[in-house]
């Protein structure tokens, strides 16, 4: 069967710039068309990501791929490109399907918001770096989205600019995930030189590592890994870096429930899955992946648990995904980590539009307060999600989850144990958000100062996020930093402007005065 | 298109006509003498483009001589030319250029409230002197056009600038003046050292002639300027200096152009400029002193001394890094946005410096890249920094806030700006730093690794300062303000395409300059022997 569609896949990428561009140009003003522009762009998005997803699951060997030379200097060269493989053409599907949802969803959202406009440009922006990011062909194009992904990210984090505390939100995510590019531009860098031709396609890349007889000295092999590892847990907020999470939840809710479910934390994922031969011939980096997985699952179940704030919760329970995704790949699993991938996609959406709709009062819920057959309707997705998350059977989280914990048996039983108690954990914390979610529905008449209360955290809560003070380091550094700038500072003053000028004036004056 | 036509000597000299349009102006038509200036730098920058549309990398560049004078000196004679010349490095740097000259031109419809006569021909004549120090194929004519950049940014700083404009062209002056002393004497000893070979009958002609200098310094296997037309017979035995003197040239001319680049241990003028000077005239500086600066090292540095410059490149090296990490350190605690701007600018020339001590093809490429976006974002960067000065009175950071409420357009502009400054794919920053990265990488790793913290450092200054301008409650004393008026947002759109355009399109710089660095690459290659 020839690819037709997948041909036109560089379209899907272009479709949502387009927008984001047209948007941009009009302005302030032009509400109701240029969100329909986005809308528009991200229908017919989905429409061709599906026909290519058809394409690819029809028959075997169609894959795809075109790039073209962005640069080139004497004999070197970078080149961008898109891939359609059934892996990327089944992610990018499930991508663009849940950005035309949410996407959906804002409009009624956003109504009332006099920047509706600029909103849905952002997340066009948002779309396109994503889009580009799962479709790339080459680690440049990946790192190119990977990027833009933290722009869009911040613009979007930073749109209520001035509400308090998203100042200080937007920069301790901008520059986790700016971590995270600088671990990536050097494993860029290293994959670069010690590639054979200098190709950082991943086809190559695949073939170069595939084998036990690479040409790359192991120690590098391992470095690049490595650096792979830390870009991808920066970027998504694995472990150690996890402490962005909790500061991500200013945004507005439709932007926040993109960047937990199929954006900036699955970039991480995304990473990981197309290099995934570089890590395998690193065992040190795949144990250390698991085992990060495994903690950072856990984590993230025991802070989804204590959390009063809905949205938090679902961010936690997002964070403890991932955590389980890692895990799989740790583990060798790939096919658990993207069936996890798809499972966690869709249940946390889904949680995060109902949190929307019941408690933040959109659609008019809060006002009616009575028991519609679509409020039941909503009830029921979130029951059916939460099981789903929780792995139980009739739904598809079930098989993800036994895929995974199945793996990690064959592994290690330390490791399966862990990942055990996640799943246990996410059960639990299904309940509470279930329960947490009725009484803030209900409470609603009190909802102002509910909410002011639900923000502020219990103890058990504050413990956590200062695990093993990882934010206290961060914050030394930038204390150290500071501290550094200021000497520089002095130091310049004392120089060109304070003393050292003074008396150079002064010898002049002396000067003068002898020769008269 | 261009045959017959002197295109380089009209690029050089449409300012000047410029000026003289303007000195018969009278004296209180103020907009009479801003479109004359504005009409005359349009017109540089059309013909810029012309020649760069048309250059082809393949054919070489075009050259324009005349004798200029002929001086006795002792028996022999200092012959001087005027000589222009273009090659890729040239004419990318040359456009752009023209194009902030026009800009700041533009600029300066807004900022600039006294005095313009002055003004406009003391701008005309520096653009001038930037224009021609990257034609010069003459070190008489090179420095002649350096020295005129010189006092025409004295008398720039001195007259239009803020409440302490005098320390701060005094602080310029001390410098540059230094920077004279010190590239004059590198000439003349260039000059009298070039031609010691020369123990003929006849008296020796010190010829100011870059081709001939080079053919002098670098031995004669080199590419001995075949369009000159000169028979080999005035190539003199190999080296014509000893290594000694070359070093100590080499040196002299390093100090000198570092101290206009800046790097940090001479970068007080640039911090006091930022402080007192309009933003038109730092965008000249930005788009003229900083390439001259850059062009000097590579002109006259690298190309002049092969090999005493790979020896030094691990100095190039350290003075990179310490001026990437000193100026993004320093960016990081200011609480004046002019400063921060200047810090950033100081930061970003340490990446310049880094790409030029890398010595491949990828490390060149990318310090050109870093270069004109430097100028592009820079400039545009201070222009937004003068038109909320204007507005709310004040640079502080902490007493700005909120701005993306008030003045919407301004702060997407800054904020793309910022972008740029801190290398995000799609705008021009990325391509330079990527370059470098990767050329760095091949000659010192370890070098590289630090690069990329630098750049993260960069993250959290830049992140900072726009963060602290456009977020936040808007400030009670600046309710009523209005965004950008026109005259303000062409400038702005038109450095943010050219920002955006070089971002996603290198092809169009790397294309055009590619052969002839290739060309200047071999040369050096050879003589280190790499």
């Amino acid at each position: 069967m020839p690819t037709i569609f997948s041909q036109y896949a560089w379209i899907v990428p272009l479709l949502p710039l387009m927008a984001f561009l047209f948007v941009t140009a009009l302005g302030r003003p032009s509400d109701r068309t240029a969100s329909l522009s986005g809308g528009v762009a991200s229908v017919t998005a989905l429409i061709l990501s599906i026909l290519i997803l058809m394409e690819q699951l029809a028959g075997s060997n169609n894959e795809y791929s075109t790039s073209f030379t962005w640069f080139k200097t004497g004999s070197f060269s970078l080149t961008l490109g898109i891939e359609v493989t059934p892996l990327t053409s089944l992610i990018l599907t499930v991508v663009s399907l849940i950005f035309f949802l949410v996407q959906l969803f804002s409009y009624s959202y956003m109504q009332n918001d006099d920047r509706a406009a600029v909103f849905h440009g952002y997340l066009s922006l948002l779309a396109f770096a994503m889009f580009g990011l799962v479709l790339s062909v080459n680690l440049l194009t990946l790192f190119v989205g990977w990027q833009l992904l933290g722009v869009a990210v911040m613009l979007l984090t930073g749109f209520w600019y001035d509400k308090e505390g998203v100042r200080e939100a937007v920069k301790k995510i901008f520059i986790m995930s700016g971590i995270g590019d600088a671990a990536l531009l050097l494993a860029l860098m290293m994959l670069y030189w010690y590639m054979p031709e200098h190709t950082l396609d991943f086809s190559s890349i695949q073939n170069v590592f595939e084998g036990q007889s690479t040409s790359i000295a192991l120690e590098i092999t391992t470095l690049i890994a490595g650096l792979l590892l830390v870009g991808a847990a920066a970027k998504s907020g694995l472990f150690p870096f996890h402490i962005w999470l909790r500061h991500s939840a200013k945004g507005p809710l439709p932007a926040i429930s993109l960047i937990h479910t199929v954006t900036l934390v699955p970039a991480g994922f995304i990473l990981i899955i197309r290099t995934f031969n570089i890590v395998q011939a690193a065992p040190l980096i795949l144990a250390v992946m698991a085992w990060a997985g495994a903690i950072a699952a856990l984590i993230g179940a025991i802070a989804a648990m204590v959390q009063n704030n809905l949205i938090k919760l679902v961010v936690y329970s997002s964070a403890s995904q991932l955590g389980l995704i890692f895990l799989a790949i740790g583990v060798h699993s790939l096919e658990g980590a993207v069936y996890q991938f798809i499972v966690h996609a869709f249940a946390n959406t889904a949680l995060f539009l109902v949190i929307g709709t019941l408690v933040q009062g959109g659609f008019g819920y809060r006002q009616s307060g009575q028991r519609s057959l679509a409020s039941i309707l909503v009830r029921c997705v979130v029951v059916i999600s939460l099981i789903s998350l929780s792995g139980l059977p009739p739904f598809p989280g079930f098989w993800s989850i036994k895929t995974i914990l199945g793996s990690a048996l064959d592994q290690q039983l330390p490791l399966f144990a862990a990942g055990l108690a996640a799943v246990m954990l996410t059960t639990m914390y299904s309940v509470r958000f279930f329960i947490l979610l009725q009484r803030q529905q209900r409470g609603s008449k009190a909802e102002s100062g509910a909410n002011a209360a639900s923000d502020s955290q219990s103890g058990s809560a504050r413990l956590l996020q200062e695990v093993f003070y990882i934010e206290y380091f961060f914050e030394r550094i930038a204390v150290c930093m500071k501290w550094l700038g200021s000497v520089i500072q002095k130091m310049d003053r004392f120089l060109f402007e304070g003393t050292v000028p003074r008396l150079i004036k002064k010898a002049a004056r002396l000067g003068r005065k002898g020769w008269k | 298109m261009l045959t017959g036509m002197p295109i380089l000597s009209l690029i050089v000299c449409t300012p000047l006509i410029g000026i003289l349009v303007i000195l018969f102006m009278p004296k209180d038509r103020g907009s009479w003498m801003r479109y004359g200036a504005l009409t005359a730098s349009l017109i540089t920058l059309i013909l810029s483009f012309i020649l760069f549309i048309s250059y082809q990398p393949e054919r070489g560049g075009v050259r324009e001589v005349k004798d200029w004078l002929e001086l006795p000196w002792g028996k022999s004679t200092l012959q001087l030319q005027y000589h222009l010349g273009i090659d890729g490095l040239s004419l990318s740097l040359l456009v752009l250029t023209a194009l902030i000259s026009f800009v700041a031109v533009l600029a300066s419809f807004v900022h600039i409230k006294k005095r313009w006569k002055a003004f406009y021909s003391l701008s005309l004549w520096l653009e001038t002197g930037f224009l021609g120090l990257l034609l010069a194929r003459d070190i008489g004519l090179f420095y002649l056009f350096m020295e005129l950049t010189l006092v025409g940014l004295f008398l720039l700083i001195g007259i239009w600038g803020g409440e302490r404009r005098e320390q701060s062209a005094g602080s310029f002056l001390f410098h540059h003046g230094l920077g004279s002393v010190l590239l004059l004497s590198a000439f003349i000893m260039l000059l009298a050292g070039g031609s010691t070979g020369v123990h003929g009958s006849q008296p020796a002609v010190y010829s100011g002639s870059y081709d001939d200098l080079q053919s002098h310094t670098a031995g004669q296997d080199t590419w001995a300027a075949p369009m000159l037309g000169e028979p080999a017979e005035d190539v003199n035995p190999p080296s014509g200096m000893d290594e000694g003197m070359k070093r100590l040239i080499f040196g002299l001319f390093i100090a000198a152009f570092f101290i206009r680049l800046p790097i940090v241990p001479l970068h007080g003028w640039l911090l006091r400029l930022y402080q007192q000077a309009p933003p038109a005239i730092i965008m000249m500086v930005m788009g003229g002193m900083v390439q001259a600066g850059f062009y000097g090292i590579l002109r006259f540095g690298l190309l002049l001394f092969p090999e005493q410059a790979a020896d030094i490149s691990i100095i190039f090296t350290v003075f990179g890094l310490l001026s990437l990490l000193y100026g993004a350190l320093a960016a990081l605690v200011q609480d004046d946005f002019r400063r921060v701007l200047a810090y950033a600018s100081v930061s970003q020339t340490g990446i310049v410096l880094l790409g030029i001590a890398a010595m491949n093809q990828l490390g060149l490429m990318g310090a050109l890249f870093t270069v004109i976006s430097l100028g592009l974002i820079s400039s545009l960067l201070i222009l937004i920094c003068g038109s909320i000065a204007e507005r709310t009175g004040t640079v502080r950071i902490k007493d700005l806030g909120g701005l993306a409420r008030l003045m919407p357009y301004t702060s997407g502009i800054l904020t793309a700006a910022g972008l740029a400054a801190i290398s995000m794919p799609g705008l021009s920053g990325f391509n330079g730093s990527l370059l470098v990265l990767l050329g760095m990488f091949d000659m010192m790793r370890g070098v590289s690794a630090v690069m990329v913290a630098g750049l993260l450092l960069g993250f959290a200054y830049m992140l900072r300062a726009i963060l602290g301008i456009t977020f936040g409650p808007a400030r009670q004393p600046h309710a009523a303000l209005n965004d950008a008026r026109l005259v303000e947002a062409i400038p702005m759109i038109v450095l943010l395409a050219f920002i955006i355009l070089l971002g996603l399109y290198p092809s169009l710089l790397t294309d055009m300059v590619g052969h002839s660095f290739s060309n200047l690459l071999s040369s050096l290659n050879t003589r280190i022997g790499g």
